[in-house]
Formats: C-alpha cells, structure tokens, sequence
C-alpha cells in the first residue's frame, strides 16, 4: 500500500551554510559504510562532455547508467517509472534544466525527495560556478570540486554515488572550479541532482 | 498552520480531523513542504502576496470519499479545489483559483475504468494520466489510439475539463468535445452522472453523449460547479498508415488563400492537425534575422520576405497528417497538392510514412510522435542550453482566439505587435507569428509570458501585460480560449454581451448549486455570493 510519504516527496530548503575546508576531512568520519544507500542508475547527457564524464565516473563505481539526449521520456516511462513503482530507489544525474524539473515535478508521486542540487554555470574567465544544495553529508565532499579542473564532474559523481540512510536538515553552499574551461561564451548551466527516498531506511 | 480566509482556527482544526477520519491520515498534507508542492510551478506571482497558494491537500481514493469530504466543507464551510495530475502548466498548475483553499488532489483515483477498441472508447478517473493510458492501450495491444497533448503527463479529464487540445483528428484533438458522459460529486455531496451514464445500468456511456434533455456537462468544465469522478472519452482508431508532408508558400500575403484551402481540407476530413511553421522564427544564430526581430516598431513583411528570398526559404510551411489506409493517404495528398497549386510558387515536401504498427526506432525518430498519440517530455528539452536560449522559470500562456482566415491572422499580428511595442516591449508577435490550429473551428494566437521565481519586479511588469493583452484582444473581438487563475477574473469579464449575461446567468447557478461557495470559488471566473465583489 501506498504510504501517505510515499505519495508526497519532500521539497529541498535549507539555510546557507559556508564551505569550512577543515571539515571535509572528517567526512569519513561521519557515517558508517553500512548505512549507506546505493544508488539505482545514474543518467547523463550524451550531448556533453562534462555529464558523460559524469556517468563514466558512475559506471566506475559499478553503478548503471542512462544516457539520453535532452529527453527524459523514454528513461522515465520505460525504466524509471517502472522501477519506483516498486518502491523508491535512487537516482543521480547531470543534465540541462529540463530532465530535472521533470523529474522534480514528478518525484513526489513516487515518495522521493531532491537530496541533492546543483547548478554548474560556466563563467567567461573559463572557471565553473557551483551553486549546491542538499545534504551535508554530501557537501562535505564538494571540496574537491576546487581541485577538479576539466574533469569537476568526475568528483562530483564521487559525492553523488551514495548516500547516508539518515537524513540532515539541507544546507547550501557555492564553490568554483578555476581553470575549466577555455575562455568561450557561456552555455547555460547543467544541473545536478539526487533523488532519494522521502523515508529513508 | 495556514488557514483558509474566513475560516476560524478551530473549525479549520476540526476539519482537517474530519478529513482525515474519511481519507486517513496518511492523505492529509498541512506542512508547508508537503503544500510546496501544491504551488504553481510556473506562477507569475512566485513569492508574492499575489501567489494563489493552498492552506492544506487532501488526497482522496474513492467517490465516497469526495463525497465525505464536500460535507465536511460544507460544514466548516472550507473553500476546496479540486485538481486531478496538477501539471496544468502555463494555466495555472495545481494552485487554487483561491488563495487558502484546500487542494483536493485526485491523483489516487487512478483506475481505467474501461477501453473498448471495437466501439473506441474510454472511460477513466481524474488521476489517470495520458502516460497511463497510453501504457495500458500498448499493454494489451488494443486497437485505439490515445490522443494527447504535450507534454503528455496531464490527466485527461483535467485536460479535457480546461479545454485542452491534441495533435490529431479533429473530433479527437479537441478534448473537451472528445468526452461523453461523466460522473459528478455536487458541491451537495450528491453523486451525479450525466449523458447516457445517467442511465442506470447504460450500456453507452462512452458512445453517446446528450442522454436526454438538456446536456449539463459544460457547467463542470472551467468552472466549478462539480468534481469530475468519471469520464469518457472516443477514442480514435489505429490507422493501417500514417503520411505526413509539409506544404510551404513564398509569400507573405499567400496566408489568405493559404488558410482558405486549409479550411476545406480539414473540414473536410482530409487532414488531421495542420501544424504551422517558419524558417523566419526563431532567429537562432541568423543576424540579419536578428536585426529585423529588434526592429523598433517591428520590421514589415516586406522585409522578412526579401530576407526569405535571399535565403531561398519560404515565408510559411505547414505541416499536414493523414491517417488510413496507404491508398488513402496517398489519395488524399494529391488531393491536397491539387488544392494547393492555386498558389503561385507553393512548394511541397513529403516527410513520413509508415504503416502501423511502427518499430520502436520509428516511433523514436518519428518528427512529432503526438501526431501519432505517442506522449511525452520532449517539450522540456527545447531550446536547454544556449547562449541563445536561457533556462526561464517557467510561462504563462496568452491565447487569443482569433478568426480561420488570413486577413484575421494579418491583423492580429499587426494590432498584438503594436500592443508590444506601444507598451515599450520588444514584441514576441510579427508577421513570422504563426497560429496554433488545435481548436479546429478556428485559430489561436498563443504567445508565453516568460516568468521568474527571482524577480518579482519583472513578473508585475508581465502580469499588467498581460492584462493589456487581454484588453486588446477583447477590443478586436478576440477572447482567450483558457487562462492561469491570476488572469481568469479579467478574461471573463471580456465576455460582456449584454451587461455581462454570461457570468451572471452563471453566477446564479452557482448560488443555488454551491450555497455555501465551497467548490473551487473563483474558476473561471465566477465567484460565491459571499466572495463577491471586493470581499476576498
């Protein structure tokens, strides 16, 4: 039966919170291996170089992936849609906006929250914005986006690729990645995100 | 806790406990992340005093337990709005014309009551999706087709219910036209059904629609006057083949015969939707183009035409379907080319052509897959990631209803341009602006109004646009076919033939049919007795 956290997900919010680089070393620290929730399939973007990066980096990990050209459609109502379902599972991407507000749109039918956001702007001095929201168990590890250079969103699916089973009340914070890029018009930003179950284990 | 307006802190209390003694629990949403998810995700007042918002969600599985849940409002005199997927973008989303009410959400009330593939109908709840039955019809692999919109996550009674339109044949694409018979929850609590439903024991509630005496069921659609638990809907056939061709004319001042000749076509039964296009608009990467869209005051048709023939591009194409049989199609597009060579320069291009059922790489690359009732997301992964093309925040739809001829088109675009212009924006409109087809009798001008969740200022600057929209419109004799909840107030108020007949005639069903002003106060445009006025 369909529990009544089930139906609704739980939107994102927070209060901000500033990168302190001290305690990202303490991360591991935190949270036992075994209460971590894997993730179910993680999709990419085809169409650009930093999200294929992004799910080669996942199928590193073992993890399966999904890659789609702009469209959502047929992961969704072929995959996606079947296997929630069943239950909530975790899913990550890196995509342009509309995946992701589909899938914001969408999550709460199926009792999953928006773990995760981030929006990844590229700058005309060829560094990387990084705007993140979510859980702070994930922000910890956004230290090493500074150090990520061409390839920041293969760290940034290490931060994506699990999660505690306990939730945290979600903070915000901004980093940049100097270096990324070659000085070009800005295209519009790719988002990440991460959906989780709204009752966690 | 937010409470509705006029409603007192413990009989909001005691409501709420009495929902969820008829829903359970589990189905009662108060918390602000829960009721966040009830905003219009495409608000032109996000964050503002102006944001239609909900005070509360109830989410219902049955009949009877609507039911329960009107008498509670009536009770405790709780404004309620019901909403079937909530993915009514652009119009309004799954906010309350209402600011406070509580949303009822019929999402659970998903079951496919009945598809018939020999008679082609259905019968569904509100919370089905076009996605669902699109599933269930290739599920079991039966005949019919599913005729939807875009994007395809919609309700079909929602959709339907709003007015709301498809890709396909006419009597299909049109959804509200394509419903026969539903069942109804009375701001009483009574359950009605209409139509041949009305019948007990009817053996053709998804066949014939009048029943007998008068048809009541466009009282329930953009309005308020029930909670739609049930409807039917025709469906089409799966056609033997589907051809599609794309016929282009050179010159702008060619829309005249061009949409004379589209008229007879369609009603005719020729073609399916005409779908518009231009190589003029948008400009992309083209300067020049450019350069004529920023144009103060706008660049005249002779100058887009002289940029077409220096590109050897045409002015407008269209983009025609055929179902049946292969020698139908074919048949029916030379009829069409015969049709179209009245036209001096008129060029044409054939574009598919498959015989049913398709492979899933046909469906795949298929140009326009709702031509084919084939529903999905893409709409949400246009124009993502340019310079060109920055992610927005979502629309709000303007949709003027304006005549199916050229000379109304021409018009249009000229006296919605100059509203543009005179108003100090870059106008949207031009003589590259096409019109939307969907209502088959006649033709739409729909522009966006581009709205933002940063910038309250910019969406004030939109809204009283809008409204000046709405006001020339009506000056021409054009009204807006559906509006979101912050523009329905003045988009009735233009249907004013004799000292505004229409809203009062509607406003006196509404007092003898929802006393208590419970249900959905203020869809289009009608408001209770205690709601009226400057009382809200």
């Amino acid at each position: 039966m369909t529990t009544r956290r089930s139906f609704l997900g739980i939107s994102l919010a927070g209060a901000a919170m500033p990168l302190v680089p001290g305690i990202a070393a303490a991360q591991s620290a935190i949270f036992g291996e075994a209460s971590l929730l894997p993730v179910y399939k993680a999709v990419f973007d085809q169409r650009f170089s930093e999200s294929v990066i992004f799910g080669e980096a996942f199928a590193d990990r073992q993890v399966a992936t999904a890659g789609i050209n702009g469209d959502i459609t047929n992961l969704w109502f072929k995959d996606l849609d079947l296997r929630w379902r069943q239950g909530a599972a975790m899913v990550s991407g890196l995509t342009a906006s509309g995946p992701l507000f589909c899938m914001e749109q969408m999550m709460g039918q199926y009792g999953l929250r928006l773990a995760f956001r981030g929006e990844h702007q590229y700058m005309a001095d060829g560094s990387v914005r990084h705007r993140l929201s979510g859980d702070p168990a994930i922000l910890l590890r956004a230290a090493g986006l500074v150090e990520g250079g061409r390839t920041w969103s293969r760290h940034l699916a290490g931060m994506l690729h699990r999660l505690p089973s306990h939730s945290m009340r979600p903070t915000q914070l901004e980093v940049t990645t100097p270096h990324a890029a070659s000085k070009l018009p800005a295209p519009s930003p790719l988002y990440s995100w991460l959906l989780a179950p709204a009752t966690r284990a | 806790m937010r409470i509705p307006p006029g409603v007192s802190k413990s009989d909001f209390q005691a409501a709420l406990q009495a929902f969820r003694d008829a829903v359970g629990t589990q189905w009662v949403f108060t918390s602000d992340e829960d009721l966040d998810l009830y905003r219009d995700a495409y608000s032109a007042a996000w964050g503002e005093p102006e944001e239609k918002i909900a005070s509360a969600a109830v989410a219902p599985d049955t009949v009877e337990q609507v039911q329960a849940i009107v008498r509670v409002a009536n009770k405790y005199r709780i404004p309620i709005y019901s909403i079937s997927t909530g993915r009514n973008l652009g119009y309004g989303g799954s906010a309350p014309n209402y600011s406070g009410s509580v949303v009822l959400d019929l999402k659970r009330m998903n079951r496919i009551i009945e598809v018939d593939d020999r008679r082609n109908f259905c019968i569904v709840e509100p919370g089905v999706s076009y996605f669902d039955l699109y599933r269930h019809v290739e599920d079991k692999k039966l005949n019919v087709i599913v005729d939807v919109p875009d994007p395809g996550w919609g309700s079909l009674i929602g959709n339907a219910l709003d007015h709301g339109r498809g890709y396909m044949m006419p009597m299909y694409r049109d959804h509200w036209s394509a419903h026969c018979g539903m069942e109804v929850v009375l701001p009483s609590g009574e359950v009605m059904r209409t139509g041949m439903g009305a019948m007990p024991g009817s053996q053709t509630w998804g066949e014939y629609k009048f029943g007998f005496g008068p048809d009541v069921d466009g009282l329930f659609s953009q309005a308020n006057m029930g909670i739609v638990t049930k409807m039917g809907f025709w469906m089409m056939p799966k056609p033997e083949h589907f051809f599609s061709a794309m016929v282009t004319i050179p010159k702008y001042a060619d829309v005249v015969p061009f949409i004379d000749i589209l008229n007879y076509l369609e009603d005719s039964g020729v073609i399916g939707h005409p779908r518009w296009g231009t190589p003029l608009w948008p400009a992309g990467n083209d300067a020049d183009l450019k350069a004529l869209m920023a144009k103060p005051g706008g660049a005249s048709p002779a100058e887009y035409e002289a940029h077409a023939a220096r590109k050897g591009v045409g002015f407008f194409n269209v983009t025609l379907n055929y179902y049946g049989s292969q020698q139908m199609c074919a048949a029916n597009w030379e009829f069409t080319k015969e049709r179209f060579s009245i036209i001096r320069g008129v060029s044409f291009k054939e574009l598919e052509s498959y015989k049913l059922p398709m492979t899933n790489d046909q469906i795949e690359n298929m140009h326009h897959k709702v031509a084919l009732g084939v529903p999905n997301l893409s709409i949400f992964s246009v124009g993502t990631r340019t310079p060109s093309s920055p992610p927005k925040d979502g629309l709000a739809w303007f949709a003027a209803v304006i005549p199916r001829n050229g000379e109304s088109l021409i018009k249009a675009q000229e006296v919605f341009a100059k509203a543009f212009w005179d108003a100090g924006w870059p106008s949207p409109i031009g003589p590259y602006s096409t019109p939307r087809t969907w209502i088959y009798r006649a033709n739409v001008m729909l522009t966006p109004f581009f709205v933002s969740r940063s910038d309250a200022e910019a969406n004030k600057k939109v809204r009283r646009m809008y409204q000046r929209m709405v006001e020339v419109a009506a000056e021409n004799g054009w009204g807006e076919y559906r509006a979101a909840p912050l523009f329905q107030d003045i988009v009735a108020k233009t249907y004013s033939y004799n000292n505004n007949a229409l809203l009062r005639f509607q406003q006196s069903l509404k007092d003898t049919i929802d006393p208590n002003g419970i249900l959905a106060a203020g869809r289009g445009g009608i408001w209770p007795k205690h709601l009226r006025g400057g009382s809200k």
